[in-house]
């Protein structure tokens, strides 16, 4: 797998990252393909989107890396779910979700939203709008580190 | 959630590239999606940072906006609407059969249309088949306004999950016998593309996207079936006298009922089907005493099934589907 990304990192144009302070975020997005390898066996790989249609899985990774001469300190990141897209899963269960814009956060379990009969219900993948990440430690300086979620087509 | 694919917890704070490894148990797949994201639809992710630095007010950091356009997935379904085997009649063209062609792909694709006679599982092959599609929706054959599908010039195009009802004529063979089924396939092709799943052309789609092939292979097909329809009429008549005196003897003033009696066998049916008998001379009519399945009828031509006009009783039956026996009893009095 990391044979595959530092290939895909060398497929792909250096994206533009933009800096402000001393910390860089660069957000990418992988569709995950099944693959038959040398054997037939089937095999997932991430792709740049170049093929993308409903129904497909995307990959959304966001790198940040602190380059400047200071500690980033209660480091946050947050990725608004793009239109058309449903949420599916984070990598990391220190991942929190919004169902309402980013104004309140907490695990999907126990989100709740309007339902159609006026009463809240629990909230589902395809009601998140948001999800961020609030780092616990510092990011120090010259690290640097993944996030990611994936999400479907609609 | 699904805890297989987030098992990933503490490698929040490692160094990059340790994430993506653990999504290899997804299982993304192409799959059949009525209502996509329409062809074309960029879309587009950004993520924030926000954070201090020695004490500093909160700093905050855009990406970079990555995007990418949604393709376009060519998917077709066709399903034959009617409700079941369409009766038509041996040597006659057949009645419409009714099929629905829906658009599965998330973009605006035109179908071409074929019909394939020659299948086995039947007992003969409906002859000179023609394609009209259904112009004002209303899911009805109306020969003056749905128009003749000629291949190449009138490929219907279809929206995302738009439907459109075309119909099938065919002529049943001379030879058909009563209850004998004939087969016809209507399929319906992708003009773009189609062929093995996840097939794609660059540039081929909407707004220039690439077009790939849907799960369906971008064609489809289905049956519809022509019944062969015959039906025969048995007709019989008998008389019952009564005459005053309570017995059976055709004496004068004696009461005759006739009782006409048509029998329609088979899976066909007899259209305007009528039943005509005169009044015996030497008799005369019981005004008002015809009786069609038990329900008096008027002598008047009127809005019921019977007349009597020039001493000929008239019974309208109207189309007799086989299977149906229809009873005409009159009366006359014996002069």
């Amino acid at each position: 797998m990391k044979t595959l990304l530092s290939l895909l990192a060398a497929l792909l144009p250096a994206p533009a990252v933009l800096a402000a302070g001393n910390v860089a975020l660069e957000s990418k997005i992988f569709v995950e393909k099944t693959v038959q390898d040398a054997h037939g066996a089937p095999r997932i790989v991430l792709q740049p989107p170049a093929l993308v249609v409903p129904g497909e899985q995307l990959v959304f990774v966001l790198d940040y890396s602190n380059r400047g001469n200071a500690p980033a300190t209660n480091f946050t990141v947050t990725n608004p779910l793009p239109h058309d897209i449903t949420f599916t899963d984070a990598a990391d269960a220190g991942a929190e979700l919004s169902v309402d814009g980013g104004k309140s956060w907490g695990q999907l379990a126990v989100l709740t939203v309007p339902g159609s009969d006026g009463k809240r219900r629990a909230a589902r993948p395809t009601d998140v709008t948001h999800i961020r990440w609030v780092l616990k430690q510092p990011v120090a300086v010259g690290e640097s580190g993944r996030l990611t979620f994936r999400g479907t087509v609609r | 959630m699904c805890c297989i694919r987030c098992v990933n917890v503490e490698p929040l704070r490692k160094p990059a590239f340790t994430g993506l490894g653990l999504l290899v148990l997804a299982t993304g797949t192409m799959a059949a999606h009525a209502t996509g994201t329409i062809a074309g639809t960029k879309i587009e992710s950004v993520a924030t940072a926000s954070y201090s630095a020695m004490g500093s007010e909160r700093l905050s950091v855009r990406s970079a906006v990555s995007s990418f356009r949604v393709d376009e997935m060519l998917d077709v379904t066709v399903v034959n609407s009617d409700p079941g085997d369409i009766l038509a009649a041996a040597g006659a063209e057949g009645a419409a059969l009714g099929f629905d062609i829906t658009n599965n792909g998330n973009g605006q694709e035109q179908f071409s249309l074929t019909t394939v006679t020659a299948l086995g599982q039947d007992d003969f092959d409906p002859q000179a088949p023609s394609i009209y599609l259904d112009h004002n929706g209303n899911g009805v054959f109306e020969p003056a306004i749905d128009a003749l599908y000629v291949p190449g010039a009138n490929d219907p195009a279809l929206g995302p999950d738009q439907t459109l009802r075309v119909f099938v004529l065919a002529a049943i063979p001379d030879e058909a016998q009563d209850g004998q089924n004939g087969r016809l396939d209507l399929q319906a092709t992708a003009v773009t593309l189609s062929g093995t799943a996840g097939l794609s052309a660059a540039g081929a789609g909407d707004d220039g996207v690439f077009a790939v092939v849907g799960p369906s292979g971008a064609t489809a097909s289905s049956s519809g079936r022509y019944e062969a329809s015959a039906a025969a009429l048995a007709f019989t008549k008998t008389a019952t006298i009564l005459d005053a005196s309570g017995s059976q003897s055709p004496a004068p003033h004696a009461i005759i009922t006739f009782a006409l009696r048509a029998v329609v066998t088979g899976s066909g049916k007899l259209d305007a089907l009528v039943l005509t008998d005169p009044v015996p001379a030497g008799t005369s009519y019981v005004p008002n005493s015809i009786h069609l399945d038990g329900i008096a009828q008027s002598d008047a031509p009127d809005g019921d099934a019977a007349t009597l006009a020039d001493n000929i009783v008239t019974i309208n039956l109207g189309s007799v589907p086989g299977g149906t026996t229809r009873l005409a009893t009159f009366q006359v009095r014996i002069q």
